[in-house]
C-alpha cells in the first residue's frame, strides 16, 4: 500500500515536473530560432542580400510577438535591410527601436540624418484610368534616397497611392491629366498631395466647385417604429418593415474634400396588413409612404464618401393596432383632428383594439451613410455602394432605419 | 609657394637647419599599420586605414580641430561585425566628393562577400552601398568622382578582366566605358577638372600603361614605356603618375601632357599602399616620401615643373604616404611613420607646415 502511494507520488511529481518544464522548453525553442534568424540575417547582410535579411527580420518580428526580445543588432540589421529596399519609413522606425534598446552615437547620427533628409509624404491619384508617375527634378546620388524615390514610383504605378518617407527635392506628381508639383524641404512638415482639381483651378479667379452634379441614392431600407415613449400617450405598439428608400438631388464640392448634398426622396415601409385581428400587444402590419428632404454634409477621402445630415420626413401610415389601443392623445389633435402637434403620430380612423389606424406622420431626423466608390459612370459621375442609417423622431417614438444603397454622385473635376 | 630664386632656396635650407617639425600623432588602435591617409577637400576630415597585415583592413575617420585631430571613428559597412577579429573584412581606398554633399566613397567587403563601393557623409549616418546589385553585380572598386559630382567611374569585374564603368548621374545611365568591355585589365580611373576625360591604367603587353578616354571617343594610349605607368592623376591639363621604368623596386613620379612628353620630377619615392601621387591643393607640387633609407625621416615637396624641392624633417622613421591640405589658413601634412626603429606598427602623424613651402 505504501509502495503504491509512493509510486503515485513519484508519478505525480514527475508529471508536475514535466508540466512545469514545458514552458521553459518552448522559450528555448524560440531563443534558438531567434539565434538562427539573427545569424542568418548577419550572413545575408554581409553579402548585401537585403531582401533575404528583410524576410528573416519579419520572422524575428513574429517571434517578438511570442515574447522574444529583439536586440540592438537585430533592429539595426532590420533598419539596414529596410534602407537597402528603399523603405525609409521602416528604416527610421527600426532605427528608433534600436536606440531604445541601446544608445549608440553612430545610429543616432544616422537617425538624425534621416530626419534631416526625409519628410513623410502621402500621394494619392484617384483617377483609376490613369497611371500615376512621380519624378524628381535632380538625380540623387545617395543610394537610399534613390531607392526611396524608386520605391515610391513603383508603388504609385501599381496602386496610385504612396505613403512613406521621401528625400529632400523638388517633385512632380502627375496622372497624365492632372499635375502637381511639390517640394520636400529639410525638416519640413508632412506633405499630402492628392491629384484632384483645386477649387481655384477653373481659371475663374477662385470660388469654383471641385465637383458638382446630381446625386442619386437608391436602395432598400429596414425601418423600425419603436415603442411609444411619451408618457400617457396611447399609440400603436412597436412595428417594423422593409421598404425602399430613394432620393435624388444635387451634390456640390466646396473644397478638395468637403461638399454638400441636397436631396428629396421617397421612403416607404411595406409590411402587409394581416387579415386577422391582432391579439398581441404589438402592432401588426404597417404601410407607410413618406416623402423626405435631406440636407447633408459630404466628406470625401479618395474613394471613401461619408455623408451626414438632417432629414425632414412627412407622409401617411396605416398600422394594424394592438389590442389595447383606445385613446387618441389630445395633444396630437386639433379641432379638425389634424396636426395639433406635428411631431407626433396620430391616427384618426379605426382607433379601436384590433383595428387599423391611419394617419399622417411628420418627423425630423438625422442620417449618416458611408460609401465606397467602385466605378466610374462617365460624364463625371461615379458609382458607390453605401451603407447607412438614421432616425426620425416624432413626439411619440423614434423611427430608426438602416439602408444599403447604390449611390451615384459627381466625380472630382479633372484639370483641363 | 616653392622658391625658384636663390633667396627661396636659402630659406628652404634654413628650414632644414631648424630641425624636425613637431607632429601630432593621430590616435589609432594597436595591432595594425596605419596607411593611406586622405584629406577631405575642405581639410576638415582625415580618413585613414588600419591594416592588421593579415586579413582585416579598417577605415577610420577623424575630424580636425584646427591642426589637432579628434578621436577617430570607424566607418563600418552594413553587415560588418562589430568585433575587430572578424577576418576577411575590408574597407579602404577612400575618395572624397563635395557635390552634391561632402561625402567619402570607399571600397568595402565583408568576409565572403563581394568588393563593393560604399559612401558616407562624415559625421552623420552609417555607410551605405553606393551602387546596388540591381545596377551592377560582381566586384567593384577604384572609385573616381568628377568635380561636378555628375560623373562617377569605377572598375568592375563583371565583364572582362576589370573594366572601367562610367555612371552618368544626370542621365542615370551606367555602362562600360566606350560601350565595350576589353580583355585587358584596367584600373585607377581619374577625371580631369572638367569631368569629360578619364585617365586610367591598362595592362598592355604585360605592363601597365596610361590611357585616356573622353565620352564617345576611343582610348588612345597616353604614356607607355618600360615597367608600369600607374595610378595617374589629372593636375590641370597634365597627368602625374608613378612609373617604374627604371626597373623593379625603383618608383619615380613623372608628369606628362597631351603631347606625350614625360618629365620625371622625383626618383626613388616610397610607393604608397594604394593612392596616386599626393598633390598640393594648388596643384603646383607633389608630396612624397623617399625610399632611400637616408632620407626616410623626412617628407619631400617637389614642384611639378621640377624647379625646386623642400624637405620637411619629421624626426620619425620610415615616413611614407604623405597627404597635404590647406584649411583655415594652415597647411597640414598627414603621413605614416614608425615612431622609432624597431617599432611594430606604423602610426599616423599630422604636421603643421604653414609657411614652410
Amino acid at each position: 500500500m505504501t509502495a503504491r502511494l509512493l509510486g503515485r507520488a513519484a508519478f505525480l511529481t514527475a508529471a508536475l515536473s514535466f508540466a512545469l518544464s514545458s514552458p521553459t522548453y518552448a522559450g528555448e525553442v524560440e531563443k534558438a530560432e531567434h539565434r538562427r534568424l539573427s545569424e542568418d540575417m548577419e550572413k545575408k547582410a554581409q553579402k548585401n542580400i537585403w531582401a533575404g535579411v528583410e524576410r528573416s527580420f519579419q520572422e524575428l518580428l513574429a517571434l517578438q510577438k511570442s515574447g522574444e526580445v529583439l536586440t540592438y543588432e537585430d533592429w539595426l540589421l532590420g533598419a539596414q535591410a529596410a534602407r537597402g529596399l528603399g523603405d525609409m519609413a521602416s528604416c527610421k522606425d527600426r532605427l528608433t527601436q534600436a536606440l531604445t534598446v541601446e544608445a549608440n552615437a553612430e545610429s543616432q547620427a544616422w537617425l538624425d540624418e534621416i530626419n534631416a533628409n526625409y519628410v513623410p509624404v502621402t500621394l494619392k491619384s484617384p483617377n483609376k484610368e490613369a497611371t500615376a508617375t512621380l519624378t524628381i527634378e535632380a538625380m540623387l546620388f545617395a543610394t537610399d534616397q534613390r531607392l526611396a524615390v524608386e520605391v515610391a514610383q513603383k508603388t504609385l504605378a501599381e496602386t496610385r497611392e504612396f505613403s512613406g518617407l521621401l528625400p529632400v527635392g523638388n517633385y512632380t506628381f502627375t496622372d497624365g491629366t492632372l499635375t502637381k508639383s511639390f517640394s520636400v524641404a529639410s525638416g519640413g512638415a508632412p506633405i499630402n498631395v492628392k491629384l484632384v482639381a483645386e477649387g481655384g483651378e477653373k481659371g475663374s479667379g477662385g470660388g469654383g466647385l471641385t465637383w458638382a452634379g446630381p446625386r442619386i441614392d437608391v436602395g432598400g431600407a429596414y425601418t423600425l417604429g419603436l415603442s411609444p415613449s411619451a408618457e400617457g400617450t396611447t399609440a400603436p405598439g412597436a412595428f417594423s418593415a422593409v421598404g425602399a428608400r430613394a432620393g435624388v438631388g444635387v451634390e456640390l464640392g466646396l473644397s478638395q474634400n468637403f461638399g454638400v448634398a441636397l436631396t428629396v426622396g421617397y421612403h416607404n415601409l411595406i409590411n402587409p396588413l394581416g387579415e386577422d385581428e391582432v391579439v398581441t400587444d404589438k402592432a401588426g402590419g404597417v404601410t407607410a409612404h413618406l416623402g423626405y428632404g435631406q440636407l447633408s454634409a459630404v466628406l470625401r477621402m479618395s474613394d471613401l464618401w461619408i455623408t451626414a445630415g438632417g432629414v425632414f420626413a412627412t407622409g401617411v401610415a396605416t398600422v394594424q393596432s394592438p389590442t389595447d389601443v383606445t385613446i387618441q392623445p389630445e395633444e396630437c389633435q386639433s379641432a379638425d383632428g389634424i396636426e395639433a402637434n406635428p411631431w407626433c403620430v396620430y391616427f384618426t380612423e379605426n382607433a379601436q383594439a384590433g383595428g387599423t389606424m391611419s394617419g399622417r406622420l411628420t418627423a425630423p431626423g438625422a442620417s449618416l451613410s458611408v460609401g465606397y466608390a467602385l466605378f466610374d459612370l462617365g460624364d463625371g459621375l461615379q458609382g458607390a455602394v453605401s451603407v447607412g442609417g438614421g432616425a426620425l423622431a416624432s413626439g411619440v417614438r423614434l423611427y430608426p432605419w438602416g439602408q444599403v444603397a447604390l449611390t451615384i454622385a459627381p466625380a472630382p473635376k479633372r484639370n483641363k | 609657394m616653392l622658391g625658384r630664386t636663390p633667396a627661396r632656396l636659402l630659406a628652404a635650407i634654413a628650414l632644414l637647419l631648424t630641425g624636425p617639425a613637431l607632429g601630432v600623432e593621430v590616435s589609432s588602435k594597436d595591432g595594425g599599420h596605419v596607411q593611406n591617409p586622405v584629406w577631405s577637400p575642405d581639410g576638415q576630415w582625415l580618413s585613414f586605414e588600419v591594416n592588421n597585415m593579415s586579413n582585416v583592413v579598417e577605415l577610420w575617420l577623424t575630424k580636425m580641430n584646427g591642426s589637432a585631430p579628434g578621436t577617430p571613428t570607424q566607418l563600418r559597412i552594413p553587415g560588418a561585425s562589430t568585433s575587430f577579429g572578424a577576418g576577411g573584412y575590408f574597407a579602404a581606398s577612400p575618395v572624397w566628393a563635395t557635390t552634391p554633399a561632402l561625402m567619402i566613397v570607399f571600397e568595402g567587403s565583408n568576409p565572403g562577400g563581394k568588393r563593393r563601393l560604399y559612401y558616407a557623409n562624415p559625421g552623420s549616418g552609417a555607410p551605405n552601398e553606393l551602387i546596388t546589385n540591381a545596377q551592377i553585380q560582381g566586384n567593384i572598386s577604384s572609385a573616381a568622382i568628377s568635380k561636378s559630382g555628375k560623373r562617377f567611374a569605377f572598375i568592375s569585374d563583371v565583364t572582362g578582366s576589370g573594366d572601367v564603368y562610367v555612371w552618368n548621374l544626370e542621365k542615370g545611365d551606367l555602362g562600360v566605358m566606350g560601350g565595350a568591355a576589353t580583355e585587358a585589365s584596367e584600373n585607377f580611373p581619374n577625371f580631369n577638372d572638367a569631368g569629360d576625360t578619364l585617365v586610367f591604367s591598362r595592362k598592355n603587353d604585360g605592363n601597365q600603361d596610361l590611357f585616356t578616354w573622353s565620352s564617345g571617343a576611343t582610348t588612345p594610349p597616353l604614356k607607355g614605356g618600360n615597367g608600369d605607368q600607374t595610378r595617374p592623376r589629372w593636375v590641370g591639363d597634365k597627368v602625374v603618375y608613378f612609373t617604374s621604368e627604371r626597373g623593379e623596386g625603383h618608383w619615380d613620379i613623372a608628369v606628362t601632357g597631351k603631347s606625350g612628353e614625360r618629365v620625371v620630377i622625383a626618383q626613388d619615392v616610397r610607393l604608397p599602399s594604394r593612392s596616386a601621387p599626393a598633390v598640393t591643393p594648388d596643384g603646383g607640387a607633389v608630396v612624397y616620401a623617399s625610399s632611400v633609407p637616408e632620407k626616410a625621416d623626412r617628407l619631400l615637396v617637389t614642384r611639378l615643373d621640377g624647379s625646386g624641392t623642400v624637405e620637411i624633417p619629421t624626426g620619425l622613421v620610415a615616413c611614407g604616404e604623405p597627404a597635404l591640405t590647406v584649411a583655415g589658413g594652415r597647411t597640414l601634412v598627414a603621413f605614416t611613420a614608425l615612431p622609432s626603429e624597431g617599432a611594430d606598427w606604423r602610426r599616423l602623424h599630422v604636421i603643421d607646415i604653414t609657411g614652410k613651402l
